[in-house]
């Protein structure tokens, strides 16, 4: 008994867990309030690329001396707002203009991290994440974006949910759908930048999607989807950090690991009950 | 022509590129009659339809619902699109569903107002389907869904429904029971226009008859476009 307390609180008594802990959860909840409406609208690719995407706004932050976060939210709005502009004026499909912009975009960070010399920059906590290096500013971002999301999410439910169920209906009903298009991907961004420093741009959708297409095999109603996967989201982020501190290995895997195998006990239990 | 009809339709022309989807089509629809829109794939019904709801932009030609342009209808016209175009991954359930009719009058960051929950469970009622207002809609069978979404409409306030296809894949009991519902709705002075390609669907229950083939190729009563061979001409073709 006290070595499980031990095991379980040990790893806490540090500042930069507690921290990291902190960070996981908000995102744990975030991804899949968001996420839902990700999986029922099939924005799958979309959200991958677009955490992709952001690489060139992470890096002029960074060479600019700022925060991340400064230069990859609004490179994401950006990146968002285009594609939808693309995809509705140009009459290419979805795939292929995501597919442009993600390759090329990304291309764009890498190159220019390449020439840059003076400041340095991790590739790899880029790529996967470092959630053990959050700061206390990084924590309170989290947390007002966190609130920010939620509430924006709560205000616009039942219209996000006309527009994802029914395009055509709730257009005639009066809903500017392409105006909360708009609104949904912008979003999207911040909740994919946000999740970037837990996970990192390669496995972003492990939380983003994963959990929310979990509980969507097992809820009945999409409000009961959100609360499961947001608690299949903290469960994931939680799980995942004792693993990574324990076993000493890289805590967004260790992430989106726990995040498969819940989905794979999920997708047990739907295939069960039919 | 009275500007007051609940649909007036003149002179209107829709193109993609070089297709013209539809040609010069003319027509004027009264209060309270069960019209059938009927016509092979690639008729121009879908197109018209969306016309009507002010979700396609027209070329040439002039549109008026209740008297007023296509964009600013307010809410009086509600559109069931063909099922293929709902995204059935969305688990809702009935009353969710019934209650986007109210979406416009719902205020932010408040539930649903009083009279808005009357009017939903009133249309539920209506179209008799509120034992099942906590289903899922994806567990009910098609001609259930279509009267939930009938339901959504009468929630909405419209009295122009548009219903597109909305017999395909019904069976024989449930097109009988939605028949029955619309009845009663154009009864209380709703005007229902109904598209299909399956001329039985309309035949015997609709008040009259557009016959559309890109343009108009007949429009009245259904039974003098069924004894001028009008109807078995465009099944024909």
């Amino acid at each position: 008994m006290e070595m499980l307390q031990s095991w379980l609180v040990v790893p806490f008594t540090y500042a930069f867990m507690v921290r990291a802990l902190t960070v996981s959860v908000l995102v744990g909840i975030m991804c899949p309030l968001l996420g839902t409406y990700v999986v029922t609208r099939d924005l799958g690719f979309m959200s991958d690329a677009l955490a992709h995407a952001v690489m060139p706004g992470v890096v002029a932050a960074v060479l600019a001396g700022l925060h991340p976060l400064w230069g990859s939210v609004p490179m994401a709005a950006a990146v968002a707002l285009l594609l939808g502009w693309l995809v509705r004026r140009t009459g290419l499909s979805a795939d292929t203009t995501i597919g442009i912009l993600f390759a090329g975009l990304f291309a764009l960070g890498v190159m220019v991290m390449s020439m840059v010399r003076h400041v340095r920059i991790n590739l790899e906590d880029l790529l996967l994440g470092q959630v053990l290096g959050v700061s206390r500013m990084d924590v309170a971002v989290t947390a007002l974006l966190t609130v920010a999301v939620a509430a924006i999410l709560y205000g616009l439910h039942s219209r996000l949910l006309f527009v994802s169920f029914d395009p055509l209906g709730a257009k005639v009903a009066g809903l500017s759908a392409e105006r909360l298009d708009y609104v949904f991907l912008v979003l999207l961004a911040v909740v994919i930048v946000t999740a970037l420093q837990a996970v990192g741009i390669i496995l972003v959708v492990s939380l983003l999607i994963t959990p929310a297409a979990a509980a969507l095999l097992v809820a009945r109603r999409v409000e009961g989807a959100m609360a499961l996967g947001a608690g299949f989201g903290v469960a994931a982020a939680v799980v995942g950090l004792y693993a990574s501190y324990h076993l000493n290995v890289a805590s967004g895997p260790a992430m989106a690991l726990v995040a498969t195998a819940i989905f794979a006990v999920a997708s047990a239990v739907a295939a069960a009950r039919r | 022509m009275a500007s007051s009809a609940p649909i007036s339709v003149r002179d209107l022309t829709v193109a993609f590129g070089d297709t013209t989807a539809l040609d010069r089509v003319s027509f004027r629809i009264d209060a309270g009659q069960l019209v059938g829109v009927l016509g092979p794939n690639g008729a121009g019904k879908s197109t018209l339809f969306e016309v009507l709801a002010g979700l396609q932009p027209f070329a040439h030609g002039e549109v008026l619902i209740h008297g007023r342009p296509t964009a600013r209808t307010e809410g009086d016209l509600a559109y069931v699109p063909q099922k293929e175009r709902i995204n059935w991954r969305v688990p809702l359930s009935v009353m969710q569903v019934v209650m986007q009719g109210c979406i416009r009058r719902q205020r932010w960051l408040r539930p649903p107002r009083r009279a808005d929950l009357e009017a939903g469970e009133e249309s539920l009622r209506q179209v008799g389907l509120w034992s099942l207002r906590e289903e899922p809609m994806d567990s009910l069978s098609l001609g259930q869904q279509q009267r939930v979404f009938l339901a959504r409409s009468l929630a909405q306030g419209a009295d122009i429904l548009l219903l597109d296809e909305t017999f395909s894949g019904v069976d024989t009991r449930s097109r009988e029971a939605l028949m029955k519902t619309l009845h009663v709705l154009r009864d209380q002075g709703c005007t229902i226009l109904l598209a299909s390609h399956a001329v039985d669907q309309l035949e015997y229950n609709c008040d009259c008859c557009l016959c559309l083939n890109r343009g108009v190729v007949g429009f009245g009563r259904t039974r003098d476009l069924v004894d001028s061979g009008v109807i078995r001409d465009l099944v024909g073709s």
